[in-house]
């Protein structure tokens, strides 16, 4: 089914949805060490992320999706400059994020910003929305108090709040209000692109659905760059152009959106769209659960094909050769396991 | 896997008819600053031996507490106020703390959603798993530890008997779920209560979870009661849904009927707003506009009023009742609309296109 090809160096060849990458991540890399104490100082390495690659256009969303502990959200911090990474560039606008430091760093955190998943314990709860909206703005030197005060009234608006909310506290809001002050304060410096870790997923799905249509709304207008940490399958089929299904660290299988659901390749993909519970399950036979066990320790990944344990389809070559991205579409690649042949 | 003969209490045949578990009119209320709150008003459903019912709601929805009031699990301030809940033939309401500590775990089991925080960290699996046993059935130490190691097999614990000295912190969040899940089944009760089960969980353990619920109800015949926000979860696990809203019960029926005819306008909305299964983005996610209403702030009418897009005079003033639906199928919906015979259109997730996955 692989054709015999080399691994590719730049999977995109997708038509961009506009310009050049704003994104460009190669083989990106961080490891934790694990302290064991005062006898072992270092008990081993954690690989939370390992050689991740991907590009993003202005414009354009990018899903990062898997399970807890495969390095989606570390993959996030590394991009924004909030984790120094072991190995590999994160090239923002061409300069590189990881050599940044002082202004040339605060400067690149004006531009990119995060909307974080927990809208409960992400807001200062002894800050007023007013100051957690303009806190970016005071800490860039950006305007006066009172452009700023217009500034923050105007960015309460664009999020469907009330410019006289300024002067309340986050208790007083519901989930979906404080996610929308989130994005409020993740937009307050202008920035290009968004770094969104799981924005719904503490919310209710009727909330959801006005998160997600805020989001997609702004990046018309605005024409930002989303990087979009997510575990729900279903939510990214709505809201990416591209994804990339993360497993221990490793990118698996990366394509168009549309691809990736018609014709998934890896069998991780496959498993985790089969685990997906669906609406009309119960017009249909119960479905034989595809996987077994649950996600290895990074601390202690499989040899080979990272996936092995769990597969399917493993054959003992899996074990041989970590297996190299290879393209098995336009814009399509897929870690390419002995397995598929 | 064990079978109901081996479970270690006796109890009624399942071929009476009388339903596991019955709430009637439910109200719980509790006391807060500003006076008593009231979270659940005018429950009532039914769990019939072996059926897997689900209750769907988003949160404040007073799905949690509704479970909680039939385990007598409310804190200090929250109290059943009205109504009964009767397990088989027993009234729980006003029972003793003393008389519900036998009916918890030993004719009613629960699980919740976090097993990390409802496991106790220094104890091992095993010692907690017998100590379920134990409290509820006359065994000795070492059955106990035996049956104990079934139920741990049963539940699909990889290699039990050496699991059995592992602590909580050294499971995963899955294999938790799985510890909780043995530990409710422990005494064989009739019915399993099982609090958003998953909502912690990856979606590959999410499965392979609410296979074993599923497998539990086919192999052990327990009752099982789903509280959960996932419409699909309820699609994968339940026969017949109870749909609430605000502290009521706004519609019940067959899981099949409810997601694909849905007789209450928030029924209908609440499925409109899942994601549908096709890559299509240029439509936007249908919303339903606004929040839940606080319970300090109930409007007086339908509760759902101030959000509905069918909303009426009448719906202003009047609170509908829970009426049966004219067909004469098990269904009722919370909703003046009933009375007429138009379901709330375009909701049928039925006519969504699927991707089938290749395997």
């Amino acid at each position: 089914m692989i054709p015999e090809t080399a691994p590719v160096e730049s999977p995109h060849d997708a038509e961009p949805p506009s310009g050049q990458p704003l994104l460009r991540v190669n083989g990106l890399t961080k490891h934790f060490p694990v302290r064991g104490g005062m006898l072992r100082p270092l008990a081993g390495t954690v690989r939370a992320v390992d050689d991740v690659s991907f590009e993003v256009r202005g414009g354009e969303t990018l899903a990062l999706v898997g399970e807890s502990g495969c390095g989606k959200s570390t993959t996030g911090r590394l991009v924004l400059g909030l984790l120094r990474p072991t190995g590999g560039t994160v090239r923002y606008s061409g300069r590189d994020v990881t050599r940044m430091r002082g202004a040339e760093l605060r400067e690149h955190r004006r531009r990119m910003q995060i909307v974080f998943q927990d809208p409960f314990s992400s807001l200062d709860p002894r800050l007023n929305v007013g100051g957690i909206v303009g806190e970016g703005l005071a800490i860039h030197r950006m305007g006066t108090p009172s452009e700023r005060r217009g500034r923050i009234a105007e960015l309460l608006t664009l999020v469907g709040l009330s410019p006289r909310d300024a002067g309340r506290f986050p208790h007083q809001f519901s989930g979906g209000q404080r996610q929308r002050i989130g994005i409020a304060r993740a937009l307050a410096t202008s920035p290009e692109f968004l770094v969104c870790d799981e924005p719904v997923s503490a919310l209710d799905v009727s909330i959801q659905a006005q998160i997600i249509n805020l989001l997609r709304d702004l990046q018309h207008e605005r024409g930002l760059g989303y990087l979009f940490i997510s575990h729900d399958l279903n939510l990214v089929r709505h809201i990416a152009d591209r994804v990339c299904v993360m497993y221990l660290g490793e990118i698996v299988e990366s394509a168009p959106t549309e691809d990736l659901f018609r014709d998934p390749r890896h069998p991780y993909t496959r498993a985790l769209l089969a685990a997906v519970p669906r609406l009309d399950a119960h017009s249909r036979p119960p479905e034989r659960v595809g996987l077994t066990g649950e996600l290895p320790s990074p601390a202690n990944p499989p040899e080979g094909c990272r996936f092995r344990p769990r597969c399917p389809r493993a054959v003992p070559e899996s074990a041989t050769a970590r297996p190299a991205l290879t393209e098995v579409a336009p814009g399509h690649t897929v870690a390419a396991c002995p397995c598929f042949n | 896997m064990p079978t109901r003969s081996q479970a270690p209490t006796t109890r009624p045949e399942a071929a009476d008819d009388t339903p596991v578990l019955r709430i009637d009119s439910l109200n719980t209320a509790f006391q807060t600053r500003f006076g008593p709150v009231e979270v659940v008003n005018d429950a009532s459903l039914t769990v019939h031996a072996g059926e897997s019912v689900a209750v769907v709601g988003e949160s404040g929805s007073g799905k949690s507490v509704t479970a909680l009031s039939v385990m007598g699990l409310l804190e200090s301030t929250g109290e059943v106020t009205h109504g009964s809940i009767r397990l088989r033939d027993r009234e729980l309401v006003g029972l003793s703390n003393r008389a519900y500590r036998a009916v918890r775990g030993r004719d009613v089991g629960m699980i919740f959603q976090d097993p990390t925080t409802c496991l106790d960290p220094v104890y091992t699996i095993g010692h907690q798993v017998t100590q379920a046993i134990r409290v509820h059935a006359d065994r000795g130490r070492r059955a106990a530890r035996e049956r104990a190691v079934e139920l741990l097999t049963m539940v699909g614990i990889p290699d039990p008997a050496s699991r059995m000295s592992a602590y909580p912190h050294e499971l995963s969040g899955g294999q938790r779920q799985r510890v909780m899940i043995a530990i409710a089944l422990a005494c064989g009760p009739d019915l399993l209560i099982a609090d958003e089960p998953t909502t912690a969980l990856d979606v590959t353990v999410q499965a392979q979870i609410l296979d074993l619920l599923r497998r539990t109800r086919r192999e052990l015949g327990t009752a099982l009661l789903l509280i959960t926000h996932d419409l699909a979860v309820v699609s994968e696990v339940a026969e017949r849904v109870v749909v609430m809203y605000a502290g009521q019960v706004v519609e019940q029926g067959p899981v099949a009927d409810v997601l694909t005819a849905p007789r209450h306008p928030y029924t209908a909305a609440l499925l409109r707003s899942v994601p549908p299964a096709v890559t299509d983005r240029s439509t936007r996610l249908r919303v339903i506009e606004g929040t839940v209403p606080s319970p300090h702030t109930m409007p007086d009418g339908c509760r759902f009023a101030p959000r509905c897009a069918h909303v009426m005079d009448r719906c202003v003033t009047e609170q509908p009742p829970l009426v049966a639906a004219p067909d004469g199928r098990d269904r009722r919906s919370r909703c003046w609309l009933a009375d007429t015979d138009t379901p709330p259109a375009g909701s049928a997730p039925g006519t969504r296109a699927t991707t089938e996955v290749p395997r």
